[in-house]
């Protein structure tokens, strides 16, 4: 096999020159890039600018917001900020007045929080966000970042945190580790970020974990649910790794109880390859009295869409249940074909992952959901509280249509982070996140008390609702009140 | 842990042979240019996307129609390896490129094919609006698209026979593949021949593609997942030889889909069936490199030895 | 707090990785002729092994062994059969190794799993500054990659050397001249892999998690392609090729947050790297860098 070609290129001594040239424009524009005082363009711009031209500015506000949380429970939070700034800018920008926002509450418990505002803050204050925007869970992924968006809208047309605004970095992970890596490596070494919201995935989060420690950044998890990540900070010493939701270890209990107490004896379950789905599949099998009714494990491959075997095997398998763990975009297509062979005679149950409108996309797979009367859990989250009120309404306001799976979740991520530098009063990674645990503790979110382990960085408790896919006006939508599952209570029917 | 009394092996059996018509269509594209200009084209994945995108294009946004975003499929796909091979590979080998250069070139062309699709139809899966329910036809579960193209590929199969055996084209694309040189000294316009190669090869790819996409979804690496065993199909069934693809892609669909009661049954990971198909393809190389194609030949070379 | 020492540290040290990747693809491909489109397979089992053996509590440099014996041992048994097919074959094969390799660690609970192995020690010690632990990694990385360069550079310019180049250039002359081709073969095949898996084993502790679908086939053909772009049969090149490829994906992460384009940038930083790949074919085929001169020893 001949290796010399016939051809030659250009000469060597143009190569040689060329390959210099590139070398210095490659590192060049990385150094300049990094540097740069130009302000980059962003993917995403959602601030007021509140800057004066003169002087000082003390503003101070006082912010009480009340939320009924639950049977009964009422709590407030009270959070008086005084913000002092020293604008001295050459940059005039249209000035905005500041809005106070006051609301009435009744409170069985007040909090005060006072954090003043910082010399030590930056004039921005940058919030990294890394999610998969693009490939498998791309769809969700993009909307999930509306809720970062959302946070800091809110807060910024409140002022600021400690007047200063708040901005949204994204970077996209595609829900591949050394991507997220990557991502995250960008957003702290060349922007300067001190605290990130995510990642989406259990494996990209066990992949930045290091990382995380070493350089001091905390970040704050939305959906990373994996039972594995709770050991992250006895791992490193530190913990660097929050997260504002369940681990799934509790998921899986509620899931177990609610199959026994359907008492289902032939489960069968059909999951996607990877960390998510095969550690669903494994905490469930390990919960005491699951594993004698588990008559089939599947776990498919979600690049292949090729899933009419496995399925065939589940029929001949002749469950009373099949309980799925899917990604979307390859659940989609389960779900089709599933009704194509003509499994819907056999009702279904799943995780959180499969309470996203973005299934009903694929009307045929809205079908089997709608015919299986698929149910399942989903960490809880209570539409009727103030705080999910104003998450929703805002939501509607500028994106339209009904919030994705996750993306309050991503909301309450993004304003920990957020209230932990103001807490913390200045920008350190080290310093924001010994305010998290502090933080966790006065906020109330749209998904409901965000209280946090500091020496896990995992939620304190964790409730579960139960929804149901159910046709409303001949639509298919998810009844989220179908039922309920605490740890304290079990299962609960509604 | 599988009571498997109730298996449905009339099910799995069709399984194999949509799953098999599928590798066929992807794989003759491949095995033509493989066979005839020596080298790998890495690049074909993205033509089995394409088809499926541009259907798409067609069928939804255009609103002309399903049946006319496959034919537009086609045409388009193998309109595309023609121009692939007008503007790149074909310049590359008249400079004398090594067929390593040629893939390396290929893999780079892919690269650029893909995002410029993802740039142009967006990152997010497509679907094709057009939905044919499933019915049971006897014991098996069965949808008018899946009928359709297995159909499809067997009249492709029957067509390619005939266009091989019995038209001068045919054996013109033969005498090509078999040694270009002496093809093109007896008079074959080479050149046309593949060109021609180029533009079937394609256009079947393309269909591969629709083919797929409408049964799961359009996504940019739709092609690419199914390469590695389009590859599998073309070296197991003997690269160059379409009656070895054919029989090869078949094959390879069996044991795929059979292959995963073996697993379940071994209480595997079902993702190995993939596996499967590499190891078919593995153990052919290693004791029978001339793929299927090859044994055919050489047990006919020995029957024809033997009868004197 | 913009950090870019840090970030072009990073950077440099991923040169170093994947400078001895594309090292060890020279020597095989380069020098011998041989088309390993599974160069990522080598890559993953040198990384696994030392994860293993280290997350087990043995010593950084026991796991880095390991990973070296282990890959290069694969590499020979992948020999045996492989190296009888001819080029094309070779390197489907090896392309198809890599994935067979990646679906069994995904779906063996025991070897990892999807979510892979977490919390591989790493040779600096904790507790160090960042950027000084990371200048320690950028050294470490580029010791390694000098001694693979001086083992590389050994091979070439020696009788051996000569051998591998006859074979690549016609292995049927260079077997009727009494050289048992495929022993030259089976051994730089089994040297390479012993390569790309100590390329393996440094990078494991240094993101000191790994997961299967960090090996995906596409790290086989960005070494491929780095290998293009610094020349082949060049070992200069193989590190040049590296430093190119890194620099330009890098900052076109960075630039795309700069250039207001009509174009999405994360695709068009893709566009951009396959038609770099496509000019260079056409225009210089041969990398930048030509082949290494061969020099005469004496005796060696």
């Amino acid at each position: 096999m001949r290796k010399n070609s016939k051809v030659r290129g250009i000469a060597t001594s143009a190569a040689a020159v060329l390959a210099v040239v590139l070398l210095i424009v490659g590192i060049a524009a990385g150094y300049v890039a990094g540097s740069a005082t130009v302000a980059p363009r962003t993917t995403t711009v959602m601030q007021t600018r509140t800057v004066t031209s003169t002087a000082t500015q003390t503003v101070a506000q006082t912010v009480t917001t009340t939320q009924t949380v639950g049977a009964g429970q009422t709590v407030t939070q009270t959070v008086t900020r005084t913000a002092t700034q020293t604008v001295t800018q050459s940059v005039t920008q249209t000035v905005t007045a500041t809005q106070s926002v006051t609301q009435t509450t009744t409170a069985t418990r007040t909090v005060t929080a006072t954090a003043t505002a910082p010399s030590g803050l930056p004039e921005k204050v940058k919030i990294g966000v890394i999610l998969p925007l693009s490939g498998e869970l791309g769809s969700i992924g993009v909307r999930m970042l509306y809720g970062s968006h959302i946070a800091a809208k809110i807060v910024n047309d409140s002022g600021g945190i400690g007047g200063r605004p708040v901005q949204i970095v994204a970077e996209d992970t595609a829900a591949v580790p050394d991507k997220a890596l990557d991502a995250v490596k960008k957003l702290v070494e060349v922007q300067g970020v001190q605290v990130i919201v995510g990642p989406a995935t259990s494996v990209e989060a066990a992949t930045i974990a290091k990382y995380l420690n070493d350089r001091k950044v905390p970040a704050i998890s939305m959906s990373a649910t994996a039972g594995a990540l709770s050991n992250l900070a006895k791992q490193y010493g530190d913990t660097y790794f929050w997260r504002v939701v369940g681990s799934d270890n509790i998921q899986a209990r509620a899931l177990a109880d609610i199959m026994k107490q359907k008492d289902f004896k032939r489960i069968v379950t059909f999951v996607v390859s990877n960390d998510y789905g095969i550690g669903m599949e494994q905490m469930i099998l390990a919960q005491p009295g699951i594993k004698e009714r588990v008559v089939l494990t599947i776990r498919y491959d979600p690049t292949k869409g090729d899933y009419r075997t496995e399925l065939e095997q589940v029929r001949a398998a002749n469950p009373d249940v099949i309980f799925y763990a899917l990604w979307v975009e390859s659940g989609k297509i389960v779900f089709r074909q599933a009704l194509d062979l003509g499994l819907d005679k056999i009702p279904t149950m799943g995780g959180e992952g499969m309470a996203d409108e973005a299934f009903f996309a694929d009307s045929r797979a809205a079908e089997y959901m709608v015919k299986t009367g698929l149910f399942g859990t989903r960490p809880t989250y209570d539409p009727n509280t103030y705080s999910y009120q104003v998450f929703y309404n805002m939501h509607k306001k500028l994106y339209g249509g009904e919030p994705s799976l996750f993306a309050d979740y991503t909301y309450d991520a993004t304003m920990v982070a957020i209230l932990a530098v103001g807490h913390a009063g200045a920008y350190e990674g080290a310093k924001i996140k010994n305010a998290l645990a502090l933080t966790g503790q006065y906020y109330i979110g749209a998904t409901g008390m965000k209280a946090l382990d500091p020496s896990t960085g995992d939620l304190l408790s964790q409730d579960y609702l139960i929804w149901k896919v159910e046709l409303k006006d001949g639509k298919p939508t998810y009844n989220f009140n179908y039922g309920s599952w605490s740890l304290g209570a079990g299962v609960v029917w509604k | 842990m599988v009571d498997g009394l109730s298996l449905n092996i009339a099910q799995i059996l069709f399984n194999s042979l949509l799953t098999g018509s599928l590798y066929v269509l992807a794989a003759i594209g491949l095995t033509l240019t493989y066979g005839i200009l020596r080298f790998p084209n890495v690049a074909h994945a993205e033509f089995i996307t394409f088809g499926a995108y541009f259907a798409y294009t067609v069928a939804d946004i255009w609103k002309l129609g399903f049946e006319t975003g496959v034919l537009a499929a086609f045409v388009a796909s193998g309109l595309l390896g023609v121009a692939s091979h007008l503007f790149l590979f074909g310049p590359l080998i008249k400079k004398g490129a090594s067929i390593l250069h040629l893939t390396v070139a290929s893999v780079g062309y892919g690269i650029v094919l893909r995002y410029a699709m993802q740039e142009i139809w967006g990152r997010k899966d497509l679907y094709y609006s057009a939905y044919y329910p499933g019915f049971d036809l006897g014991p098996i579960r069965v949808t008018p698209l899946w009928l359709s193209f297995i159909l499809l590929a067997v009249a492709v199969v029957a067509i390619f026979h005939l266009l091989l055996t019995k038209t001068k084209i045919g054996r013109a694309m033969r005498a090509t593949s078999n040694n270009p040189s002496l093809a093109q000294a007896s008079g074959i316009d080479t050149r046309m021949i593949i060109l021609l190669v180029w533009f079937l090869g394609s256009a079947l790819a393309g269909l591969g593609g629709v083919m797929k996409a409408s049964d799961t979804r359009i996504t940019p690496v739709l092609g690419w997942d199914i390469l590695i065993m389009s590859f599998a199909a073309v070296i197991f069934g003997g690269v160059g030889s379409i009656y070895g693809t054919i029989l090869a892609g078949y094959i390879l669909g069996f044991v795929e889909n059979l292959g995963v009661i073996g697993l379940v049954a071994l209480k595997l990971s079902t993702e190995y069936r993939f596996l499967l198909g590499f190891l078919v393809l593995v153990f052919a190389l290693i004791f029978a490199p001339q793929g299927i194609a090859g044994i055919t030949f050489r047990s006919i070379k020995r029957r024809l030895k033997a009868s004197g | 707090m913009v950090n870019i020492e840090n970030f072009i540290l990073d950077m440099f040290i991923y040169v170093g990785i994947f400078g001895i990747l594309s090292l060890s693809l020279n020597l095989e491909y380069g020098f011998t002729g041989l088309w390993n489109f599974g160069k990522v397979a080598f890559y993953m089992i040198g990384a696994y092994t030392s994860g293993i053996i280290t997350t087990l509590g043995y010593p950084v440099y026991v796991g880095f062994a390991a990973g070296v014996l282990v890959s290069g041992l694969a590499g020979l048994l992948i020999s045996l059969p492989a190296l009888r097919l001819r080029e094309d074959y070779l390197g489907i094969l090896t392309l198809v190794f890599g994935e067979i390799i990646r679906i069994i660690l995904k779906n063996e609970y025991w070897l990892g799993g999807p979510l892979g192995i977490r919390g591989i020690p790493s040779i600096t010690p904790a507790g160090l500054e960042y950027t000084t632990a990371l200048v320690m990694q950028l050294a470490s990385v580029f010791a390694i990659a000098a001694v693979c360069y001086l083992v590389a550079n050994r091979i070439i310019h020696s009788p051996y050397g000569r051998v591998i180049r006859g074979i690549r250039e016609d292995e049927l002359a260079t077997a009727s001249l009494g050289k048992n081709t495929f022993r030259y073969k089976a051994s730089i095949f089994s040297i390479s892999s012993a390569m790309a898996g100590v390329a393996g084993a440094f990078m494991g502790q240094y993101v000191t998690s790994i997961a299967p679908d960090q090996f995906m086939p596409f790290i086989s053909f960005t070494v491929w392609m780095m290998v293009m772009l610094g020349g082949f049969a060049n070992i200069e090149g193989a590190f040049l090729g590296a430093l190119i490829y890194i620099a330009f994906e890098r900052s076109a992460r960075i630039a795309k947050d700069y250039l207001l384009l009509p174009i999405d940038p994360n695709n068009l930083m893709f566009i951009l790297t396959g038609l770099l790949i496509l000019i260079f074919v056409f225009f210089r085929p041969e990398g930048l860098l030509g082949e290494n001169k061969v020099r005469e020893h004496k005796g060696v």
